[in-house]
């Protein structure tokens, strides 16, 4: 009987696992990183059932304040306007996004369409700006470094280029010994994938549902797909280097510009390019839209004869008075169709330019592969802009409808001798209700296959590198 | 003394000749002018917002005097309230950029940088429409890469770059024992190579910021002078922290991995952590929350004063006894939210507090906290400037009530006079100057734990021949 004789790749792979293993400081770090990330998904899924706890806690009490109102007038109700609240999210628990930078709070008033309101980062302090630590940094930022410092002195350094030439001379080949160490860690890092992907799945069981367990499965590999490019571009960094030191700096220099400035700058230079209006140009520039139509508020509003006419001649009658229903109700109803095809015009131009800008930092990981990541990761988790705006379009229609409601309801029931018009509001809104529905995993998609496809292209890259620095591997031989 | 003279000069000549030392400052140079010149830009755009905030009450103004002046008549009277009633004046109120603005976006985007006041509007609701930005959220997760993210976190990096081998160098090729065994103190020797690098390297970088900040600004040279002391103290307390390191480590790689995690924990995790503990002993107030509070008080105060409804005056006085009726529910509204808010207040404070408190565990945060100061764009000022509005909004509200008591029209005169405006009156000096101090002596005194720290090293492992 024979023993099955292991492969020299085989080989490597196992003496490069075990170097791994026996190695005291990188056990260490790999166990700090772990603990870090489980911290900080715990304090994330804390969070999140804090904010889910708030959130209905909040809509009860909004419902409680409409109801108080009574009779009053439903236009006044219209302006006195309801609020709506974003629901969290479960995979924010793992990659928060953008969640933070944007309100989860929504004011809908008549002839209005306001920006989502109190953001986690308002009223902070110094401290705030340096930020809080996220799942999603640790993984984005954190382990690219923990890989730097794991792969940088894997072929660079006396002791490990010995190895090497011992190994070369031993029968392996430069290749097999770059791709022997690439599998190592590259299995190591896939033992950290594994481990964050269970401690993600276990801080969001009430979600659990196939859609969800392929959302976390796209965002956990990738991450694989961005820890291994970082993992090839190390490996060659050391192979290439004459010292550790050299190796050390060479891989900390490529971690700072691409996990630390690239998607710091990428974003800015995006904006710069296509800049966002602020809250008062883009208020001002709809408000100025407006007022070139003619007044809702006003039937005496000289713009409003043809339609005054055509609304004479619709009912048959001669004069406003005549009608069978309120002038001033359809007035409103009109005007509020009017500053809504207004506001949905100038909002879609907004959100083309954060598109833009979007598509412009995508475009950078060309020299980042984060910048890739990023997007893909957050769009998975649903934390993205898109997914923002798909809940403020659910919430415009929401609103719309309310506010027409209400007008509707002085359209129909205000008699042109009451002087003053109360209803009670909360019993014709009832019928309207609020279910906010999260993006479907196949509409979000079509949105990852370019960051997926550029970070492949990185690990093609990367191992690219890796065969370029083996051959100089060889050559120094 | 000559000989700490003779070894500041040699690792001086040392440094200057590693051709590192160049790039790096170049390096610097090019962060800070891309930092000041995306710093410059935004501060443009934010005076460009607060000027149309300020034409938007100008043009206001305007219309409504060209109103009384040229179209209003007594028989149309009731359709130009707007420009007659004082309780329709409408005034805004603006929080400008400090001289230094650009140094940092600090809070700024955290907090309204206007109000909107109208006589009888809810106090609670002033800053409503300058509170939601429209800044791209993917920008602001990023960070704004301005000079204070420059000198917080990179500006380590790089002191730690030209540092971290300051003595493990020596102790790894084995020239350690050699040199302890010359006739100079070690203490002496590691002080007088630190020096070296504090002469080029901490102070060039300080200056280059300086620099940076005096063509990119119009900060006069007290407000140059702080920001250059204090930038000057962190780069000394992180070659500081280098020399700590470099008495512990064995050799360069060690030195250097010390170092990175040094920067990491002080720069990046220690914040985050003090961040959580801050959430945790004072959680931030839930503004849904308080939005349905003071909303519910207003619904009550509408209630009570509509079982309260008085018919209107025959004849009708100048101003409709309407608008009597609205500042009574103003009135009593104001205190039902005042009452409401207190809670909410109280609780807001003590996360301050505690934000403001936890900044000595880093001094990094306490760097922020000092440049943030400097720029104008601190939480402190933001509140300053939140509690000046709302008293403006009493003011201008008690105007209005003379103006329904005397029942008496706005007019030409009145818009050629001015309407009531609000000016921003900053903190004392001595306020700022005492807040600046107590970050700054953060640092010094994390400067001195460490150097306690290595001294004590030193004393015990002098030989460095383990």
């Amino acid at each position: 009987m024979t023993a099955a004789v292991p492969t020299p790749l085989r080989l490597i792979v196992r003496q490069q696992w075990m170097s791994l293993a026996r190695e005291r400081r990188l056990r260490l770090l790999g166990l700090v990183v772990l603990a870090l990330s489980a911290l900080a998904l715990f304090d994330a899924a804390l969070d999140t059932r804090r904010l889910e706890t708030a959130r209905i806690h909040d809509t009860v009490a909004e419902e409680a304040v409409w109801e108080a109102q009574g009779a009053a007038n439903p236009h006044g109700a219209a302006h006195f306007g309801r609020y709506v609240y974003k629901p969290a999210a479960p995979l924010a628990v793992l990659d928060p996004g953008v969640t933070a930078h944007l309100g989860s709070t929504l004011k809908l008033e008549g002839h209005v369409q306001n920006a989502s309101r109190f953001r986690a980062t308002d009223g902070g302090a110094a401290l705030s700006r340096l930020k809080g630590f996220s799942p999603a940094f640790a993984l984005q930022v954190l382990v690219p470094l923990t890989i730097v410092f794991a792969a940088f002195g894997v072929f660079s350094g006396e002791r490990a280029r010995q190895l090497a030439w011992q190994e070369i001379g031993a029968g392996a080949t430069p290749w097999q010994l770059m791709l022997g160490r690439f599998a190592a860690c590259a299995a190591a890092l896939l033992l950290l994938l594994a481990l964050v992907g269970m401690l993600a799945a276990l801080a969001t069981i009430p979600a659990w549902s196939a859609a969800h367990f392929a959302a976390l499965g796209l965002m956990l590999a990738a991450h694989g797909l961005y820890w291994t490019a970082f993992l090839g571009v190390t490996l060659a960094i050391s192979a290439w280097s004459a010292s550790s030191r050299a190796a050390l700096f060479g891989a900390l220099a490529f971690w700072i510009v691409t996990a630390v400035l690239a998607p710091m700058l990428a974003p800015m230079l995006a904006e710069a390019r296509h800049p966002t209006p602020s809250a008062e140009a883009f208020e001002a520039a709809v408000t100025d839209e407006v007022m070139k139509g003619p007044d809702g508020h006003s039937p005496r509003d000289v713009r409003f004869a043809e339609f005054e006419k055509a609304t004479l001649a619709h009912y048959s009658a001669r004069h406003i008075d005549e009608l069978p229903i309120n002038y001033a109700g359809l007035l409103f109803e009109h005007g509020e169709k009017a500053t809504a095809d207004i506001y949905n015009r100038h909002v879609e131009r907004l959100y083309d330019g954060y598109a833009a800008q979007a598509r412009l930092a995508l475009a950078g990981s060309a020299l980042s592969p984060l910048l890739a990541l990023r997007p893909l990761s957050s769009s998975l988790a649903r934390t993205d802009m898109e997914a923002h705006r798909h809940f403020l379009a659910q919430a415009e229609r929401y609103r719309y409808e309310t506010v027409q409601a209400l007008n509707r309801d002085i359209k129909l029931n205000r008699k042109p001798q009451m002087r003053e018009y109360a209803s009670d509001v909360a019993a014709i809104t009832r019928g309207i209700a609020f279910a906010p529905q999260p993006l479907a995993l196949g509409e979000l998609l079509p949105r990852t296959i370019v960051p997926f496809a550029a970070l492949a292209a990185w690990v093609g890259g990367a191992l690219l590198l890796m065969r370029l620095a083996a051959r100089r591997l060889e050559g120094a031989a | 003394m000559n000989a700490t003279l003779t070894i500041i000069r040699m690792e001086g000549r040392r440094l200057l000749r590693g051709r590192w030392l160049l790039p790096l400052w170049l390096l610097f140079g090019v962060l800070c002018a891309c930092a000041a010149w995306n710093g410059a830009a935004w501060v443009e755009g934010r005076q460009a917002t607060l000027a149309l905030i300020l034409e938007d009450e100008r043009a206001t103004h305007a219309m409504r005097r060209t109103q009384l002046a040229e179209q209003v008549t007594p028989d149309n009277r009731s359709r130009y309230g707007g420009a007659l009633y004082a309780t329709a004046m409408s005034l805004r109120a603006t929080l400008p950029p400090g001289a230094l603005a650009l140094l940092t976006v600090g809070q700024a985007e955290g907090y309204p940088m206007a109000a909107t006041i109208f006589p009888f509007v809810a106090s609670n609701t002033i800053f409503d429409r300058h509170t939601a930005g429209m800044e791209n959220p993917a920008v602001l997760a990023a960070g704004r890469f301005d000079l204070a993210f420059v000198v917080v976190w990179l500006l380590p990096l790089l002191v730690l770059a030209g540092s971290f081998d300051l003595f493990a160098f020596e102790r790894e090729r084995g020239m350690a024992p050699w040199l302890l065994s010359q006739p100079v103190a070690p203490g002496r020797l590691l002080a007088a190579k630190t020096a070296a690098r504090a002469l080029l390297l901490a102070l060039p970088l300080a200056t280059i910021l300086v620099a940076s900040l005096a063509f990119a600004s119009e900060a006069g040279p007290a407000a140059l002078l702080q920001a250059g002391g204090l930038v000057l103290l962190y780069a000394l307390f992180w070659l500081v922290l280098a020399l700590l390191v470099n008495l512990v480590a064995r050799n360069a790689a060690q030195a250097a991995l010390g170092c990175l995690a040094a920067w990491l924990a002080l720069v990046v995790l220690l914040p985050a952590l003090a961040l959580g503990v801050a959430d945790l002993a004072a959680p931030p107030v839930s503004q849904a929350e308080r939005a349905n509070a003071l909303r519910a008080m207003a619904m009550q105060a509408r209630a009570e004063l509509r079982t309260a409804v008085a018919p209107d005056r025959v004849p009708a006085p100048n101003i409709p006894d309407s608008l009597r009726r609205r500042a009574l529910e103003v009135e009593r509204g104001e205190r039902l939210i005042g009452e409401a808010l207190q809670p909410y207040r109280a609780q807001q404070a003590q996360r301050l507090a505690w934000l403001d408190g936890l900044r000595v565990v880093s001094p990094a945060i306490a760097l922020q906290d000092a440049l943030e100061r400097l720029a104008g764009s601190d939480a402190g000022r933001a509140l300053r400037f939140q509690h000046q509005a709302h008293g403006f909004l009493l003011e201008v509200r008690q105007l209005a009530r003379r103006h329904l008591d005397q029942d008496r029209l706005l007019t030409v005169a009145d818009y050629d006079r001015g309407l009531p405006r609000f000016v921003l009156s900053e903190a004392p000096p001595v306020l700022r100057l005492g807040a600046l101090l107590f970050d700054a002596a953060v640092i010094v005194l994390g400067m001195a734990v460490l150097l306690l720290a290595a001294g004590r090293r030193l004393r015990r492992h002098a030989t460095f021949t383990e």
